[in-house]
């Protein structure tokens, strides 16, 4: 029998859900722009079953997907779990026969999955659409392909046979000039193996290219940079070895005296060609973008100086420190005309920003001007009473980086917002011409809000409620009815009889 | 002492000591079998948030995580009825 009392998440906010959703022609405040025509579809997770030990790390929650899908100034929602393996294994077995995160030596004796360790996958990270088709992705398997309107899963898929890494990244990049879609797996021959193997995805769907590159030792690398000539991977901090897996712990652990690597891959070379750039330790889970300027490389990303995660332990057992874990946005400069292997880095402003960053996608790998993200803005109003005493991330900020410029929208006084996405007003738009859209968590009411907010004036046009708290994303992300094949219809077509008289 | 769901919502909250004393239940003993025998965190833990995101904190580092009041309150509405009345409005456990 389940029983979550004894989980995480017994009571509150986020205690478990469990349910699949559809709301129809949603509340709205305000108006919502004509021309947005698309869905934001966001991928996170919970856990079905509760984890086999209280210290797993929350990243082991079951995939969940949800949609917005707006139209003509409306809204549906739709929210489906991810029919992994995992899930309808547990589902079969009615009990968590999975073991702690990205360890399958601390599974079910039943459940033997070392040899596969991809079976184990939750695609509880991201989403992202190419070539027409929506996949959820995590870093420890293939995507799996999702249907853009039922959200039902069509399961993994490894590009004909042509993507030979038994992992994937979930942060791809897509150049918006070629259009290709640049992937990788690491680990990518199987548990803590220092393969990083690179793919290249044209329009199409097909796989182009494979780069083979060995990283300088086995480490997340779950997010990337791309320039119009490299592919860029940066290494740090987190480690694992099959020891320690087979004791039974987390996948990672936190080594502060790892130095940080940055991997340069030239995009025109073969993997061989790779050049790695060392520095101080760091953790870089996400970036921001990069371009290149001449000789030089210009990377920019949100960057902490010790271990963000407070479930991934230190390994010298030393106590989380919630000031290592503060991020700022920083930039990188690599000279690829010198012949050392140390990199400028330089914090642009010292204030605390959540490190997940966006920007316009257009501008990937291109010069650009906006970093947006999200921050906790003391100077704003919190409702404690309402709300409860824990710190909320209250607002949604563009930062200007050819003048250090702030423009901050404030989501309320009982608001924990998520991630940002830009959405450019057309694709012909100026940068930064647009919209901003994410998810609030209402704590006091218990709700989960969708705002769109002007990306130029920080003004919110229009807020969408839900009827009750919906899982918290780890990613979203908006794709326009050009990108992937919406339909138009409101519900599936009604089969059912009719009184005819 | 077993924690039901209706001890749960009126107050008796998994605390650090209350947490190391209550019985596993089946389902998770029994997936933890082994991993139990792993001395791998310390017996002290408190239900945190981080990023929106629940979890055990061993170290005593994390933002320790405590449920918003909100605008539902189940908790006060659970407790203000004894068994007898809870069991008669409401027929499941």
């Amino acid at each position: 029998m389940v029983d979550f009392t004894q989980g995480p998440a017994p009571k509150g906010y986020f205690s478990p859900l469990r349910f699949e959703a559809d709301i129809y022609d949603c509340e709205v405040e305000g108006s919502i722009p004509k021309e947005l025509n698309g869905a934001f579809i966001r991928v996170g997770g919970e856990y079905f079953y509760p984890p086999s030990r209280p210290d797993d790390s929350p990243f082991s929650t079951d995939g969940f997907i949800s949609s917005f899908r707006i139209r003509d100034g409306l809204v549906d929602f739709k929210a489906r779990w991810i029919k992994t393996p995992r899930f309808l294994k547990n589902l079969n077995a009615r009990k968590q026969l999975f073991g702690v995160y990205r360890n399958p030596f601390t599974a079910d004796p039943s459940n033997d999955y070392a040899d596969k360790p991809f079976l184990g996958t939750v695609a509880n990270t991201a989403p992202i659409a190419h070539h027409g088709k929506l996949y959820a992705l995590k870093e420890d398997a293939h995507p799996f392909e999702i249907d853009p309107n039922t959200l039902e899963t069509l399961g993994p898929w490894n590009f004909d046979g042509k993507y030979t890494a038994q992992t994937f990244s979930a942060h791809p990049k897509v150049d918006p000039v070629s259009g290709e879609m640049i992937c990788y797996g690491y680990e990518a021959t199987g548990l803590c193996t220092d393969d990083l193997w690179i793919y290249i995805v044209s329009p199409q769907g097909k796989v182009t290219r494979e780069y083979k590159v060995k990283v300088p030792y086995v480490s997340t690398l779950h997010d990337m940079v791309l320039t119009q000539k490299y592919m860029i991977f940066p290494v740090y901090g987190y480690v694992t070895n099959m020891e320690r897996l087979r004791a039974g712990q987390l996948h990672w652990a936190f080594d502060k005296n790892m130095p940080t690597y940055w991997g340069l891959v030239p995009r025109d070379g073969d993997g061989s060609d790779v050049r790695w750039f060392k520095g101080p330790a760091s953790v870089v889970m996400h970036t921001i973008n990069a371009f290149d300027d001449g000789n030089k490389v210009i990377v920019d990303a949100p960057i902490s100086d010790g271990n963000p995660f407070p479930f991934f332990p230190q390994v010298d057992g030393s106590p989380w420190s919630p000031q290592l874990a503060r991020h700022t946005i920083r930039r990188l400069v690599f000279d690829m005309a010198s012949t050392g292997d140390s990199y400028q880095e330089t914090i642009l402003d010292p204030t605390d920003v959540v490190d997940l960053a966006r920007i316009d996608d257009r501008y990937i790998s291109l010069p650009y001007k906006y970093v947006y993200s999200s921050m906790a803005d003391a100077s704003q109003p919190y409702d404690a009473a309402r709300a409860g005493p824990n710190r909320a991330v209250n607002s949604y900020f563009r930062y200007d980086l050819s003048n250090g410029e702030w423009r901050k929208y404030f989501a309320g006084d009982v608001h924990n917002l998520q991630e940002v996405t830009f959405i450019p007003r057309s694709a012909t738009a100026p940068e930064g011409d647009g919209w901003l859209i994410g998810t609030a968590s209402n704590y006091a009411d218990m709700r989960t809000e969708l705002v769109i907010v002007d990306a130029i004036e920080m003004k919110e046009l229009a807020r969408v409620f839900l009827p009750f708290r919906m899982t918290p994303q780890v990613h979203a992300r908006w794709y326009n009815n050009t990108e992937l094949p919406f339909s138009d219809e409101v519900m599936p077509p009604y089969r059912g009889r009719v009184q005819e008289s | 002492m077993t924690l039901t769901r209706r001890d749960l919502l009126k107050g008796a909250t998994l605390s650090a000591t209350a947490g190391a004393s209550l019985p596993l239940l089946p389902s998770q003993s029994e997936a933890a079998a082994i991993s139990q025998q792993i001395p791998t965190t310390s017996q002290y833990r408190q239900h945190a948030l981080h990023q929106q995101v629940p979890y055990f904190d061993y170290s005593g580092g994390g933002e320790v995580y405590v449920a918003p009041t909100g605008t539902t309150r189940t908790a006060d509405y659970a407790a203000s009825l004894t068994d007898e009345e809870f069991l008669r409005r409401h027929w499941f456990r």
